[in-house]
């Protein structure tokens, strides 16, 4: 028995590579809020071991990096969304690698959300909510996103056998 | 007998009151219940219950505080019940149940029975003595928001509410076939499905129960429960507090006397642990007695309890899986749970999904077919895991404890042989786990056993039912060829099964929850 393709078998799409951009910017705003509390923190408690202090900063600084220039773009490649007429089909991750499968006649709402950082990069973050949880897309193109909207709303039957 | 009904339901839905006075037939759908109050008992029962929730300040205000704040607190409790009582409405119209609560801050919650899951009714011991039950609705949604509670009720009036929400049934009405026509409640006289609900007659009726729990499996029930575990926690839990706020002098002298004493006091701790684990086990005992499986139409019921009193009623339709639950106690003993996975009934409360709480596993297979026939489930062999994946499960119990094991022989001279514990029980955990872990995928069902730590559960879920089908992959997996599959139900709980094969987790993606299957497999 063979079951028949999943959208994601044929054609898979990306997201817009200004998401990197974008993912990048959330990262840094991350970033400079850890700095500031580990700044408070060593300013603070002044009877640390050095030690301690070095691998703090160190760990930071790591961190930071690692967050700004080999996630967003590791993200980017890993991650890629199917949509037909039956499934949602999105992979996504880093190290672990998740996919998941969405059968359309389960999609009960869509919730579109966009800060203003997604706002200057015109994008936005699409969650489709079910029975069992939420399945999020972030950083898609804004006007990707009201089509997937639309798409799916159209041929998400809201009855459902719950 | 049944699709009687349904038709009567189908035809007789036009909105608004028409009948008043006398109990009108039970099966008119367009019977509302117009706005009132609870029964008056909810007085007593809701002062009862903030009492319950502030005894600690009462306790303070009996000591410390003068009197008059005593009445104080009293009386505003009083007026909290009234207040509360008085402002509480409830009532049906167009089989859509409204509940209207509050004073300042009013909320009115509305919920359509074509929503409704489950409904249960339960009443502890001062709700028997008047006669009142509380009534549950559950409707899909996340976890206990979802859940309406009408606090006191008299039978009368339950009966009239679930009447005037009468489960609808969508489409044609399946006949049951099988143990419902043979145990025959289709005499002219037979109770109808919706007048039946009288959970205090429940005995009562002419149909033979599905299963009953007897004395033997109550007793193993009740012992290898949680009662027990919980109350050793609660005794340490106290005598930890009570370290705190005793004066060390006191509690050196104590310790001196119990440790140093000898056997004496050693057998009255003992005997005190254990009159504490007969009155937990008396408990639990209580709770479950008289536990009754039913099916009624498209109804399963479930009722028990000896002093306080519990029945439950599961629509067919809304189950979406099976779990079958053996402790590690009860599993050596040989015996199951069986819960039912409904939507928005996956909170914390185990005994909303209970099926029925214990008994034979080999008789599981019978109870399950006998309750659930639209399951369509078929024991059979589960596949289990590869070698390679079996030995995936060792990874992360051993590098977890490896370090505390380590630790432990740094850190606690003489004890050593201690340390090693925790790594030999994580070694052997994973070994169950990876020997027990199997799947099986058929027409109808899809099968996932799993051992979490000690208990292990069986998750047997509908094919077409299941929300979302995840494969995830770590980096040590995708070198092995292994994957994690997750299956995520409408009871907001998920089955999960580590380390199957990519191409097994691959047609399992292709294959559950998806809409094709039917037509697939008629053609062959």
């Amino acid at each position: 028995m063979n079951p028949p393709d999943l959208p994601g078998d044929a054609q898979r799409h990306q997201l817009p590579r200004r998401t990197i951009r974008y993912w990048q910017i959330q990262n840094l705003l991350t970033a400079l809020v850890v700095l500031a509390v580990l700044a408070v923190v060593l300013y603070l408690w002044t009877n640390l071991f050095d030690w301690v202090r070095i691998l703090l900063i160190a760990g930071v600084a790591v961190g930071t990096v690692i967050g700004l220039l080999v996630v967003p773009p590791l993200r980017y490649r890993r991650f890629w969304y199917a949509i037909s007429e039956t499934e949602i089909d999105i992979e996504e991750g880093l190290l672990v690698i998740t996919r998941t499968v969405v059968p359309m006649n389960r999609v009960q709402h869509l919730r579109m959300e966009h800060g203003f950082i997604a706002d200057r990069f015109a994008l936005a973050n699409l969650h489709i909510h079910t029975g069992a949880g939420v399945v999020s897309m972030n950083g898609l193109a804004r006007d990707e996103a009201d089509r997937v909207r639309e798409r799916v709303s159209e041929l998400a039957h809201l009855s459902d056998d719950l | 007998m049944t699709s009687d009904h349904a038709a009567a339901a189908g035809g007789a839905d036009s909105p608004g009151p028409e009948l008043d006075g006398a109990r009108p037939h039970p099966h008119d759908h367009g019977l509302d219940v117009d706005e009132k109050r609870l029964h008056p008992a909810y007085l007593l029962i809701g002062a009862g219950r903030t009492i319950r929730g502030l005894i600690p300040l009462f306790a303070i205000a009996l000591f410390s505080w003068p009197r008059w704040v005593l009445y104080i607190l009293g009386a505003l409790v009083l007026v909290g019940a009234v207040v509360s009582w008085w402002t509480t409405r409830y009532s049906v119209t167009d089989r859509v149940l409204r509940l209207r609560k509050g004073l300042f801050n009013r909320s009115v919650h509305t919920i359509s029975a074509a929503r409704i899951t489950g409904l249960d009714t339960e009443r502890g011991l001062i709700q028997r003595v008047f006669g009142v039950w509380s009534l549950k609705v559950h409707s899909p949604g996340d976890g206990d928001r979802s859940t309406l509670e009408l606090g006191c009720l008299s039978q009368a009036e339950i009966d009239r509410v679930r009447d005037a929400l009468a489960l609808p049934d969508h489409g044609p009405r399946r006949v049951i076939a099988g143990p419902e026509g043979a145990h025959g409640s289709d005499g002219p006289a037979a109770p109808d499905p919706a007048a039946a609900f009288d959970p205090a007659s429940m005995p009562a009726l002419d149909e033979v129960p599905l299963a009953n729990l007897n004395t033997r499996t109550l007793l193993i029930a009740a012992v290898t429960g949680t009662s027990i575990p919980l109350i050793l926690a609660g005794l340490f839990a106290v005598w930890n507090r009570a370290r705190e706020v005793l004066p060390d002098s006191t509690i050196r002298y104590l310790e001196h006397e119990v440790f140093s004493r000898g056997r004496g006091t050693i057998l009255v701790l003992a005997v005190l642990v254990l009159l504490a684990s007969v009155v937990g086990v008396a408990f639990a005992a209580l709770r479950l007695a008289g536990f009754t499986l039913r099916r009624d139409g498209e109804r399963l019921r479930t009722s028990r309890g000896l002093l306080s009193q519990r029945a439950g009623t599961i629509q067919v339709n809304r189950v979406q899986a099976v779990r079958l639950v053996d402790g590690l106690w009860r599993r050596l003993l040989g015996y199951t749970a069986i819960q039912v996975e409904v939507a928005g009934q996956g909170g914390h409360d185990d005994s909303d999904r209970m099926l029925f709480p214990l008994l034979r596993t080999s008789e599981v297979a019978d109870l399950v077919d006998r309750a659930l026939p639209e399951l369509g489930w078929t024991p059979a062999e589960l596949t289990p895991i590869s070698a390679a994946g079996r030995r995936r499960y060792f990874t992360a119990p051993v590098l977890l404890t490896v370090p505390i094991a380590v630790a432990g022989w740094l850190l606690l001279p003489r004890w050593e042989w201690l340390a090693v514990l925790p790594l030999v029980l994580a070694v052997l955990v994973a070994r169950s786990q990876g020997r027990l872990a199997g799947w099986r995928l058929d027409e109808r069902t899809v099968t996932f056993r799993a051992r979490r730590i000690l208990a292990v559960h069986t998750v047997i879920a509908r094919v077409d039912r299941v929300q979302i089908t995840r494969v995830r992959t770590n980096p040590f997996q995708r070198r092995a060829g292994l994957a994690t599959v997750t299956l995520q139900l409408s009871s907001g709980r998920s089955a999960r099964l580590r380390h199957l094969r990519a191409a097994e987790a691959d047609l399992l993606l292709h294959t559950v929850g998806r809409r094709f299957r039917k037509v697939q497999l008629s053609k062959g």
